[in-house]
């Protein structure tokens, strides 16, 4: 009993003691902005004038603002898309590197971390000409195995245009979960899978019923990271498509940049910015939590 | 490690999907090498065309367009510093946060979650004030700090899942042996977590290198610029030289990757030293 | 004991004025990401240093996009540069309404500065009497199409707009594109709606909300327009998928023959330059449009930058010595030369510097013209550009009817 309050109290000492660098410097530069973007959200204010104060007025403005939870709303299928065509694609194509075809893990490795290094600026003019209806190879590739009639102008229509962003977004950082995940498969032990192939497990099922369960803690960690990552999304919508035609791809960040960089309405922005923040993070946690629960089971189960 | 397996039918399949996937990812890549041959006149022409003749004035024109190696050298310096600041804080704190459970860590958790999910636009004004009041507008610190600042939560969430998998005993044994915490994070835990600290640092260093909007609002003077910034000196508003612009995000892009192939060897040799056995 | 106070107070503010003293001047910039932007900074400033060796610059340069977001950031965090690049318009006057720019109204009227430009751009940078910038060049919009294809086919140019409308049909008929547009960033759509309200309503619009005309309206006019411009994208006449399209794109089109008209601006020149052997470069008016109650001859030309000088700069002389240095004849036949631009200086945009084509549209075309209406876009109140922007998108996908669209442009120019 006195040995377990002793280890506690000094575990509480060291877990203050390894946290408090990384706490006091986040907190640092964030505290401030933070408190800056609540406060300014009470106010109107265009940036060079004096701010008038509206209480939670930019709040309601925002509770009615069917533009801001159309963006929202994206940017939770944005969030779903990237958990199922970012992390998990990536953590198949990790088992395959890792497991299936070794000798050729390396080079593969660096061709997925290849668009993850070039500009988004360079990845977002390729796409812009890859969509062109008239010289663009999507189309020209539906012509050529017999779906012309698919043939769109991808970017420009309301349809289709926020899924063609989100194609672009799966393509340009799978490579980082690749990466991410190419490590953590390794690091499972042969001996496990060794088992498993004397029962006369396959590859199907080694992946779901051994690496899943193994990495789980990296599943998760990369699923907040593409959460956040997705919430936050900004640079390729904004080359792509600018959240158009008339908010059809519209997100958050670029609705958030356009009304306080565009708009010069810095005061609703900020309420903007302030909810994303808290819808953000209170998604991304319950997220977290939960795969956590998930995860559990899973240990359990294998 | 892993145990030589035998080439099948399996593996066959495998890698014919995998190469035409990677042709597809890595599509924009060979696609901007070639275009940088073409001239502007070829490039509008036809995008997609081969280049007819074989012309390195795009790179001339990028490399004395703007100030290249300069700017490469201010990106460097930027994600080292930021890069080598994120990564000591996530590995303590990532240490923390799985090796400890006081009652108090889920806040933790939760107001790190939420400082990852401040929209940069929000933070800019307030950041301009701060930098500027501490006098590090327009300098490498003033990128580095704040850069480091938020990319900080998401390494420590990284760091927390790596240590999350390696097994309590590890810790336990050593605190049996009467070593300090600090001791067993120094001697048991940072040798094994050289591989997590080496993926948190390329992840980083990914980030900062393409990082646009702190560097473009923080500096000023054309000699601290990054190559993201200095890449807008190419991309026009109404008149663009396609090849020159791709060029210069070429030669930007390649300082990245030689990175990369240089320490793809460090992340393996460091696996392969390092892998618990379970 | 009140002495001493007086003689701190005196230091403190001595020392305050200190960092920015006489002839130190940081100066804002958006000529980047350009060859001829740049050339013609690297070349004006280069020239003051020689003409001006006592005034040290402290330059910061950024591409357009970029620049905005820089500026309305040391905007916002109370500390903007001395002298720094401004849109006219809209975007001005957020910063004049917020007292942030010094009004160059004495200096102007010193030395026949104010008379050196042309008035018609000298009051898109001037406020109620005031004016808060100087400003640098024009562009104008017009029709642009390639004289040899033209020729070729035996088309035209129209004169109406039911002859547009013909040699549209005439031209899809050919399985080509009519007019090539490019409207992802939407401020490409708004030349079709403009020109179409100039001619059915009149000039002056806009600008007549700006001044706090309360008779001020788009009037059932715009409704008409707005309809017009529906018909033109129901009838294909635009390239498919324009609205996803960038104009450097709608360009490629124009220029490799598959789109054979382009409404756009003076820039199209510079963006000719790379065209294909034997294309050549031809422009004609806006068509009248038949009833119209605007005056057919008007002209939709705007200036397209300035410079201001912040109300807080320690050293308005040498900031006015720069505005004056930048905006004399011979920096700006400079600037027509290099980037085949208008500019807002008497007599600089010389035949010689502007080409044939430029000084044709300078000289005949903006000569002759009854009126000449700024960029609606530019002008408005930026939250009215952002409605206006997605409307325009909105009308021409058919998600929005025309008469919602005016009346939402409407609301947003009279809201305060």
């Amino acid at each position: 009993m006195s040995a377990d309050t002793s280890f506690a109290k000094r575990s509480n000492r060291a877990a203050i003691l390894f946290l408090s660098p990384a706490l006091l410097f986040v907190f640092a530069f964030v505290a401030y902005p933070v408190a800056y973007a609540g406060w300014l959200s009470l106010f109107r204010w265009d940036g060079a004038s004096m701010p008038v104060f509206l209480g939670a007025g930019n709040f309601v403005r925002l509770a009615g603002d069917a533009i801001f939870w159309q963006a929202l709303f994206r940017n939770i299928l944005v969030a779903l898309s990237a958990i199922v065509l970012q992390v998990f694609l990536a953590l198949a194509i990790a088992y395959c590197l890792v497991r299936i075809v070794p000798a050729f893990s390396r080079i593969f490795l660096f061709f997925y971390l290849v668009p993850v290094m070039v500009s988004e600026i360079c990845i977002g003019l390729l796409w812009r000409f890859m969509y062109n209806p008239y010289f663009g190879l999507v189309n020209a590739g539906l012509s050529a195995i017999g779906l012309g009639g698919l043939k769109r102008g991808w970017l420009g229509e309301s349809e289709t245009a926020f899924t063609a962003v989100v194609v672009v977004m799966s393509f340009t950082y799978l490579g980082l979960y690749v990466l991410l995940f190419v490590a953590a498969v390794r690091n499972v032990p042969e001996s496990v899978y060794e088992a498993a192939e004397i029962d006369g497990a396959g590859d199907f099922r080694k992946f779901f019923s051994i690496t899943v369960p193994m990495v789980w803690d990296a599943v998760r960690a990369n699923s907040l990271l593409a959460i956040i990552g997705s919430l936050k999304t900004f640079s390729l919508v904004f080359v792509l498509t600018n959240g158009g035609p008339n908010h059809a791809s519209e997100v958050v960040s670029t609705y958030l940049y356009k009304m306080g960089f565009g708009s010069f309405e810095m005061g609703y922005a900020a309420a903007i910015g302030f909810a994303q923040m808290v819808l953000t993070a209170l998604g991304a946690w319950i997220a977290f939590r939960y795969m956590k629960r998930i995860g559990a089971g899973a240990g359990a189960w294998s | 490690m892993t145990a030589v397996r035998r080439w099948n039918l399996t593996s066959t399949i495998v890698l014919a999907v995998l190469t035409a996937h990677v042709l597809m990812v890595i599509f924009p890549f060979f696609w901007m090498i070639y275009s940088t041959f073409k001239t502007n006149r070829e490039f509008m022409r036809s995008v997609w065309s081969l280049p007819k003749s074989f012309s390195l004035d795009a790179y001339v024109g990028a490399w004395s367009g703007g100030a290249l190696g300069g700017y490469a050298v201010n990106s460097l310096l930027i994600m080292a510093g930021a890069t080598l600041i994120t990564v000591v804080l996530a590995t303590l704190a990532g240490f923390a946060l799985a090796a400890y459970r006081p009652r108090w860590i889920p806040a933790v958790e939760l107001s790190m979650t939420a400082a990852m999910a401040i929209p940069a636009y929000v933070a800019l004004v307030p950041l301009v004030v701060m930098l500027r009041g501490a006098g590090l507008l327009d300098t490498h610190l003033g990128v580095i700090l704040p850069t480091a600042a938020f990319n900080v939560p998401v390494s420590i969430f990284i760091m927390q899942a790596f240590f999350n998998t390696l097994p309590r005993d590890l810790f336990d044994a050593a605190r049996m042996d009467g070593a300090s915490e600090w001791k067993i994070f120094l001697r048991v835990a940072l040798p094994i977590a050289r591989p997590a600290m080496f993926t948190v640092a390329i992840v980083n260093m990914i980030w900062v290198w393409n990082d646009f909007l702190f560097p473009v609002v923080f500096i000023n003077s054309p000699s601290r610029k990054t190559l993201p910034v200095g890449l807008t000196d190419f991309v026009g508003e109404h008149i663009t030289n396609y090849p020159v612009m791709l060029a210069a995000i070429l030669i930007a892009a390649i300082a990245p990757l030689v990175l990369f192939v240089f320490f793809e060897r460090q992340i393996t040799a460091a696996l392969i030293g390092g892998a618990v056995k379970g | 004991m009140r002495l001493k106070r007086l003689l701190i107070a005196g230091a403190a503010a001595a020392l305050a004025a200190m960092p920015a003293s006489a002839g130190e001047l940081s100066f804002w910039h958006a000529y980047a990401g350009q060859q001829d932007k740049v050339e013609f900074i690297d070349f004006a400033l280069g020239e003051f240093a020689k003409a001006h060796p006592e005034v040290k610059l402290e330059v910061v340069a950024a591409e357009q996009s970029a620049y905005k977001t820089k500026l309305n950031t040391a905007m916002a965090s109370g500390n903007p540069p001395d002298v720094f690049y401004t849109l006219p318009g809209g975007f001005l006057n957020a910063f004049v309404k917020g007292g942030q720019m010094y009004a160059l109204d004495e200096e102007l009227a010193r030395d026949g500065w104010r008379d050196s430009f042309l008035e018609s751009a000298i009051s898109q940078t001037s406020k109620d009497g005031h004016t808060y910038a100087v400003p640098v060049d024009v562009d104008s919009v017009v029709f642009w199409y390639d004289k040899a294809r033209f020729a070729e086919n035996g088309w035209t140019v129209p004169k109406t707009y039911e002859e547009l409308l013909a040699l549209a049909e005439k031209v899809k008929g050919e399985g080509l594109v009519p007019f090539s547009l490019g409207n992802k960033d939407s401020w490409p759509a708004t030349f079709w709606f403009q020109y179409l309200e100039m001619r059915l309503k009149g000039s002056g619009v806009v600008s007549a909300f700006v001044n706090g005309d309360p008779d001020a309206t788009l009037g059932a006019e715009a409704t008409k327009a707005m309809e017009k411009l529906a018909e033109l994208a129901k009838q294909e006449y635009f390239p498919i998928g324009f609205n996803g399209m960038s104009d450097q794109e709608a360009n490629m089109l124009f220029l490799n023959g598959q789109a054979a008209m382009m409404l756009n601006g003076t820039w199209q020149i510079g963006a000719s330059a790379d065209a294909p052997e034997g294309f050549e470069l031809g422009y004609f008016a806006f068509p009248a449009v038949a009833g119209g109650a605007g005056d057919q001859s008007d002209v939709l030309a705007g200036v397209a930058a300035s410079f201001g000088v912040s109300q807080k700069a320690e050293n308005k002389a040498d900031a006015v010595t720069l505005l004056k240095f930048l905006t004399s004849r011979e920096v700006m036949t400079k600037y027509v030369e290099l980037r085949k631009t208008m500019v807002t200086v008497k007599d600089a945009t010389t035949e010689t510097a502007a080409g044939p084509v430029l000084y044709d549209i300078s000289n005949k075309l903006m000569k002759a013209a009854g009126h000449l209406d700024p960029f609606y876009d530019t002008a408005m109140p930026p939250a009215a550009t952002n409605i206006y922007y997605t409307s325009l998108q909105g009308v021409l996908d058919g998600s929005l009817p025309p008469a919602d669209a005016a009346k939402r442009i409407e609301d947003a120019l009279r809201a305060k």
